[in-house]
């Protein structure tokens, strides 16, 4: 069993960098690539030389300019937890920096370019970390090219060999010319492998993906652990009952209604609860949008009689916020596990040993519940695998009507922008709990059903 | 043994599942009020602040001001007059809270570096420049500097500050923060390619004593002041706390000396709740406004923002135009809310470009009798009617009519489909073979391709209206939608017959950048390869003359060049349309669209919200 878990883990390292790949190379071969709708806003206007700076920063930051093949090389090395060192990531102790600032302050050459204080040697730090040399080493690197223009052309060319060097070089424009193209620019030093954190990167708007998941994650967490235990109860419910009455009212009419909910399309039933039940105009029950009212902040917790009369507070607050979004994800949800376990009942119901136990003279009861119903779940249990996954993905139509800030929102609308690391990171996640998920339902059959084995 | 799961072990599972939830309710309610006891700390920290500097002054001596009655001078210098006036008004009230709500996240609050399309809208509320646009004049007033002196040839400019001024927390503004306001948006190591690409006119910002700041350009531009009189003042002490990676990448860093500031303390300001509240800043140096909060609220759903609207929740509310046509009938919202439509000057126009060169080819674009034809076969009074609801006014320059650059002898040429005609055929344009559509002498029928985002419905409806207006004069215009990076990428690189679109305007454009030669080579924005030695001449010279009168002489030439040329058939400036609840107050429509809401109130008796 242990070898059969560990082989099983060292597939889904393939599998991931295949699923990751796929999502990959299918946004940056589509037209535009990724990030045009992050870099170009719909009809802004931005001066033509500073928007092609602009563009630049931006593909130097994240090396957008640069063949897919390495932009996804680049994305592995960033979340795997073993490879190597990029430039952005080395950091230098104050000695260091104050040792560079010492040089830099006594060097008459730097003294002439003072203009604007500490650039040289923020100058000198980003080319430490480009060249991975100390940063004092970087201001005898940087002495030599400001001082000697062809020296300074050198290695203008060493760090962007398609630099465009229009006017003869002076200190003074080497220097910015410098500054212009160490800017945001990282590199993969391969002379430094190491084992580090995996990290997700930075969303093209300029924040941690592990902090915009760390905020989607929980909303949608509690979304869906509301809904899929209703789900869950209702349907295994009515699917028991419409499998005992099968043929009989309850089982066509609650089959009606359950497939009648199924086949409405969320996106029309969420903006019709809204339009009705949160509206002025007709019944304003529920609250139009959001997880909680504006001044819930300063609210009680419970309920309460308070001199203003009742009080919502919190809780209910929270609750009532929900109402409507949960009633979305729901409805739809029972129509398909309902009738998969009446099926699954009426299949063992016909079955030889249902027959041998009702002729022994056991209570109708006692025959749906003690021996049909235990042998009907289990392929329940196939299907509830994919909670896991199922858990964090939120709905994107759900959480964008009721404007609730959930992985399915954040999610699509990083595929809209083409924003790279959030799009990513959010296959990453659901690849992982999906194989994940997968395993631990494998592990569960061998556990459950003596006649599965992987040895 | 009977091992199986019964009555007695479903109930401890219930129970148990119970037990977690509710030790996690538990969680949840401990920490609302360790949040709750955060905030209170911090209002007494800030108090605390406060006391001793007021100890301070009263240990240096306090001298009172006599207040001058009876002499009526007004300041000239005071940036508050409008705000006093408002004040001064007899159902004025203090209070209430205004709801403004965004169709997209807010994810990112430190200016510079957020992306995000709304942080502009609320960092106006916190941050300040040193000098503001008056709304109605659109004349530069002093704000945070109370004058300035702009040298002969342009390239100086010294401002000289306000000493009263100061930050939320009580400590003063200046000279420092601004020379640091401009080295922080310079520093390489900080992620703001747009502003540094902005203020890379600049050569040197220089401190001269605690009150006055010297800005040098690097070369004169009619611009310079606006750089530089525009720029928003960051805190030294409060942004200097931070290292360049923390500021990169924190969410919240908005501080600054406006009238608001963030309600919690911006370090610990998390994304992520759907809604950003600005609370008044009491101690604003400047005349207070009179809202106690602005809650800025996340809805996307355009639906959803409607019904919030209409329910009361939210305080305005931007149609779009067919929704407009819908809702102005609308008894309910006609009772409630307050409709307005303004023009701004800032708001741009909408084209048709007509490209003269493809690849390397001249088109028949490039002959200006034809590029005047398809602006006299456009029929945009109607179109403005038709398809803009009549939300739009047909222009006929890239100068805002508003604004004193468009020259006001100029006049927009008429629909006239005879005279179009008359002129495709003085360019060797007819219909030779008799099938409805003209040919050149060569024989080649007049086709061209009109691209267009295909995102957008209003230009499709466009598209659509000018293949059946061009094909009256025997014209094939073939619709082409194209996704937006596609429609940039084909624009780059100038493959394109015909293309339509909008530029964003500022109250004194500079149009080097659309029509001037030197931009017609890779990446410049004259992407019809227009030349017009003329024109680059006067727009060279309007970009370096300093005086205002001069200049706006030069610029109603160069609205006159263009309109004969017509490189662009200009189409029209639009009206927005916004809807504000009844029980705001002195909302007025200025040159810049309508007044901010500081100069909005709500009469004591209809206020909603309360502290």
């Amino acid at each position: 069993m242990l070898t059969y878990i560990f082989r099983r883990l060292a597939l889904m390292l393939p599998t991931l960098v295949g699923v990751t790949a796929v999502v990959f190379f299918i946004m940056a071969l589509a037209p535009g690539g990724f990030g045009g709708s992050v870099l170009n806003e719909q009809g802004s206007q931005n001066e033509g030389e500073e928007s092609r700076r602009i563009r630049e920063y931006f593909n130097r930051r994240y090396g957008l300019d640069q063949p897919a093949i390495i932009q996804y090389g680049r994305w592995l090395n960033q979340v795997s937890p073993v490879g190597f060192l990029t430039s952005s990531q080395i950091q230098f102790t104050h000695e260091q920096l104050a040792e560079a600032q010492t040089a830099i302050d006594a060097d008459p050459l730097f003294g002439s370019l003072k203009g604007r204080p500490g650039h040289m040697l923020a100058l000198a730090e980003m080319l430490a970390k480009y060249q991975d040399i100390s940063p004092l080493e970087a201001t005898r690197l940087l002495n030599d090219a400001l001082g000697e223009a062809s020296a300074g052309e050198n290695l203008l060319k060493e760090i962007n060999p398609e630099v465009e060097i229009k006017s003869p070089l002076t200190a003074k424009t080497t220097a910015a010319l410098l500054l212009l193209e160490l800017a945001g620019r990282q590199r993969i030093l391969f002379a430094r492998p190491a084992v580090k954190m995996p990290d997700l990167g930075q969303s093209l708007r300029g924040r941690r993906v592990t902090q915009l998941l760390g905020e989607a994650v929980p909303i949608t967490l509690l979304l869906n652990l509301i809904t899929i235990p209703i789900i869950y109860s209702i349907a295994l419910v009515t699917g028991i009952l419409a499998a005992r009455y099968r043929g009989r009212a309850f089982d066509i009419i609650s089959g009606f209604i359950m497939l009648g909910l199924w086949c409405l399309p969320v996106i029309w039933v969420g903006v019709m609860l809204i339009g009705y039940f949160a509206n002025t105009q007709y019944w304003k029950f529920f609250p139009t949008d959001g997880l909680h009212a504006l001044e819930a902040d300063t609210m009680r917790f419970l309920p309460s009689f308070g001199p203003e009369g009742f009080e919502r507070g919190w809780l209910l607050d929270a609750a009532w916020h929900l109402a409507l979004p949960i009633l979305c994800l729901t409805y739809g949800g029972f129509a398909v596990l309902s009738k998969l376990t009446r099926g699954s009942i009426l299949d063992n119901i016909s079955c030889d040993y249902v027959r041998t136990v009702r002729a022994k003279g056991v209570s109708e009861h006692t025959v749906l519940f003690r021996h049909v119903l235990r042998n009907s779940l289990l392929p329940l249990i196939t299907v509830s695998a994919s909670i896991l996954p199922a858990l964090f993905v939120g709905s994107v139509v759900v959480e964008n009507i009721f404007s609730i800030p959930g992985m399915g929102k954040l999610g699509v609308e990083a595929a809209f922008m083409k924003d790279r690391e959030v799009v990513m990171g959010t296959t990453l996640l659901g690849g992982l709990l999906g194989l994940a998920s997968e395993l631990l339902r494998d592990i569960c059959y061998a556990a459950a059903d003596p006649r599965v084995s992987y040895e | 043994m009977d091992n199986r799961f019964g009555f007695k072990d479903l109930i401890v599972c219930v129970l148990l599942i119970a037990m977690i939830i509710s030790f996690w309710l538990g969680r949840v309610q401990y920490d609302r009020q360790w949040d709750q006891l955060r905030a209170m700390n911090q209002v007494l920290v800030e108090q605390k602040d406060q006391l001793q500097q007021i100890r301070q002054l009263l240990a240096n001596g306090v001298q009172a001001k006599v207040q001058q009655t009876g002499s009526e001078s007004v300041d000239e210098n005071d940036p508050f007059t409008r705000l006093r006036e408002v004040r001064a008004k007899p159902d004025f009230s203090q209070g209430d809270w205004f709801v403004y709500p965004f169709g997209s996240t807010v994810g990112k609050l430190t200016p510079l570096v957020s992306a995000d399309v709304y942080q502009s809208v609320i960092a106006s509320q916190v941050l300040e420049s040193l000098a503001v646009r008056d709304p109605v004049t659109l004349a530069w007033k002093p704000w945070i500097a109370k004058s300035w002196t702009v040298s002969e040839d342009g390239l100086t400019i010294t401002f000289e500050l306000r000493e009263d001024v100061h930050f939320s927390d009580g400590v003063s503004l200046t000279a420092e923060d601004i020379v640091f306001s401009y080295d922080w948006i310079m520093n390489p190591k900080i992620a703001a390619p747009r502003d540094r690409a902005y203020y890379s006119k600049l050569a040197t910002v220089k401190a001269e004593g605690k009150y006055r700041v010297v800005f040098t350009l690097k070369e004169a531009y009619f611009k310079g002041f606006d750089i530089c009189g525009g720029l928003s003042v960051m805190a030294k002490h409060f942004y200097n706390q931070f290292t360049e990676e923390q500021f990169n990448e924190s969410p919240g860093l908005l501080f600054g000396s406006g009238p608001y500031k963030l309600s919690v303390n911006p370090k610990q300001w998390k994304p992520g709740t759907g809604k950003v509240e600005l609370v008044r800043n009491d101690q604003y140096w400047g005349v207070q406004p009179a809202m106690d909060r602005i809650v800025y609220r996340e809805i996307t759903d355009d639906t959803a923002r409607l019904v919030s609207f209409r329910n009361g929740e939210l305080d305005r509310y931007n149609p779009t135009p067919e929704q407009y046509l819908a809702l102005k009938k609308d008894p309910q919202l006609r009772k409630q809310k307050q409709f307005f439509e303004y023009e701004t000057i800032t708001g741009g126009y909408r084209y048709l470009a007509w490209n003269q060169m493809k690849e390397g080819v001249p088109t028949r674009f490039a002959d200006k009798r034809v590029r005047r034809a398809m602006t006299l076969l456009t029929n945009r009074q109607q179109m403005a009617k038709r398809l803009m609801v009549g939300l739009a006014t047909p222009t006929s320059s890239p100068f805002h009519r508003l604004g004193p650059q468009a020259n006001p002898d100029v006049q927009l040429w008429p629909y006239d489909t005879k005279q179009a005609k008359a002129l495709l055929a003085e360019a060797g344009f007819k219909d030779r073979d008799g099938d409805g559509i003209i040919e050149s002498a060569t024989g080649e029928p007049f086709e061209f391709k009109l691209i267009y985002p295909a995102s957008s419905k209003n230009y499709q409806q466009m598209a659509f209206y000018l293949k059946d207006a061009y094909a009256r004069a025997g014209i094939v215009m073939e619709p082409d939608p194209l996704e937006w990076t596609i429609m940039l990428q084909r624009i780059g690189q100038r493959k394109f017959d015909a293309m339509t679109l909008g530029w964003s305007g500022s109250v004194e454009g500079d149009p080097f950048q659309i029509f001037h030669s030197d931009q017609v080579s890779d990446g410049g924005d004259n992407y019809v390869h227009y030349i017009n030695k003329d024109l680059d001449r006067l727009i060279d010279q309007a970009r370096v003359t300093m005086d205002e009168d001069t200049r706006m002489k030069i610029w109603h030439q160069v609205h006159s060049i263009l309109h004969e040329d017509q490189p662009y058939t200009f189409l029209w400036t639009s009206r927005a349309v916004m809807f504000v609840d009844k029980r705001f107050k002195n909302i007025q429509r200025v040159k810049t669209g309508l007044n901010g809401i500081e100069e909005w109130y709500v009469p004591r008796a209809l206020q909603h919200w309360s502290e």
